[in-house]
């Protein structure tokens, strides 16, 4: 009994390790409800560094979780439908340069995107549209 | 002495409030019969666009019926206020001039504001009993945004 208790404990930290290790090396790949849907290293980093902050389950503001939750891409919440929403609105809110907000800048400039950034973002978005559309 | 400065105090707030009638102020306009209607657009069922129609009209449209009080201010500029920025956010009325990428982030938003019991606005509903959804209502107008989304979403890009 101990052993199974062990060796299936063990499988879950093995498991969790992988999990991890994939988030951090490669960036995310999972299988949402419909479509398999990944978000590569180099977006995942800038999201990272410049988003995930005040998007996320732990956010503490509501809106902006409510809004756009980064988690949701990846632990199967939204569906391909809600993810290529998801990505139009950011598309529209980047080519208007709304976000991170105004107010959060003026405080913490070095998060202001950058246009290499930006683009590599609209880049990505506007590709996993169609690809979400083809599928 | 004290009776005086009441009678005093309540005069100078009938005549603040007189005053205020006159301050000009512009009435959002109103059409009926709108050819860009989301109806018009899109085989809503009608219940959902009856409940549409109850409930978020009188904000997100160009179908507003203005109430009695919105002839008096200050109650007259919240309305207002209420109607401008409705309808900057949303308006029905205009649903076919929308983009497909719009069309989506509006139901989507649709979802949150009905999931969070944002709207119908608190301050409507206290005159307008009959625009409180239901639980029903609200479970219904949420599974018919998001299978709207899933038509959209499968419809060709623009
Ligand atoms: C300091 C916190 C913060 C950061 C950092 C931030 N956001 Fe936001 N975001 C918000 C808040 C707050 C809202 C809700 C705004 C509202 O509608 O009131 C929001 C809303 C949004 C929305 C929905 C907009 C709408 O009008 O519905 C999108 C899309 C978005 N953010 C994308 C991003 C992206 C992309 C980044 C990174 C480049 C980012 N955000 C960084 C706080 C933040
Ligand atoms: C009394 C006027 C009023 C009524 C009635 C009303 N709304 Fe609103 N609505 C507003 C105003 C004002 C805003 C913009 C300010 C805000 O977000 O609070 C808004 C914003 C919204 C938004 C955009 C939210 C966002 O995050 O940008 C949605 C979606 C919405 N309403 C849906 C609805 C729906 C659905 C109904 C009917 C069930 C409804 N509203 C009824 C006044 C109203």
């Amino acid at each position: 009994m101990k052993r199974i208790f062990f060796s299936l404990s063990g499988i879950a930290i093995i498991a969790l390790l992988f999990a991890f290790n994939n988030s951090n090396q490669t960036g995310y790949t999972t299988v949402t409800n419909d479509v398999s849907f990944e978000i590569p290293k180099e977006i995942l980093t800038v999201i990272n560094n410049k988003c995930y902050g005040c998007h996320n389950t732990k956010s503490k503001g509501e809106k902006s979780k409510k809004k756009l939750n980064w988690d949701n891409f990846t632990n199967n919440e939204y569906n391909s439908v809600k993810i290529y929403t998801k990505l139009g609105k950011i598309e529209k809110i980047l080519g208007e340069d709304k976000m991170p907000p105004a107010k959060f800048l003026e405080k913490y400039p070095k998060k202001t995107l950058t246009e290499e950034e930006k683009q590599l973002i609209l880049a990505w978005a506007k590709e996993q549209k169609i690809t979400l559309q083809s599928k | 002495m004290k009776k005086k400065l009441g009678k005093k105090l309540l005069l100078f707030i009938v005549l603040i409030l007189v005053i205020m009638q006159f301050i000009p102020i512009t009435k959002p306009e109103t059409k009926n019969d709108n050819l860009t209607d989301i109806t018009k657009d899109f085989p809503v069922p009608q219940e959902i666009a009856t409940t549409l129609k109850t409930s978020c009209y009188d904000c997100h449209s160009m179908e507003t019926h203005y109430p009695w009080y919105s002839r008096v201010a200050p109650v007259k500029w919240m309305v207002f206020n209420h109607i401008e920025e409705g309808r900057e956010h949303l308006n029905f009325s205009k649903w076919a001039l929308l983009s497909k990428e719009d069309k989506l982030d509006a139901l989507d938003e649709i979802t949150e504001v009905l999931e969070e019991n944002e709207m119908p606005l608190e301050t409507y509903l206290i005159l307008h009993r009959k625009a409180k959804l239901s639980e029903k209502q609200k479970e219904d107008l949420i599974s018919w945004a998001e299978s709207y989304m899933e038509v959209i979403f499968a419809s060709e890009p623009e």
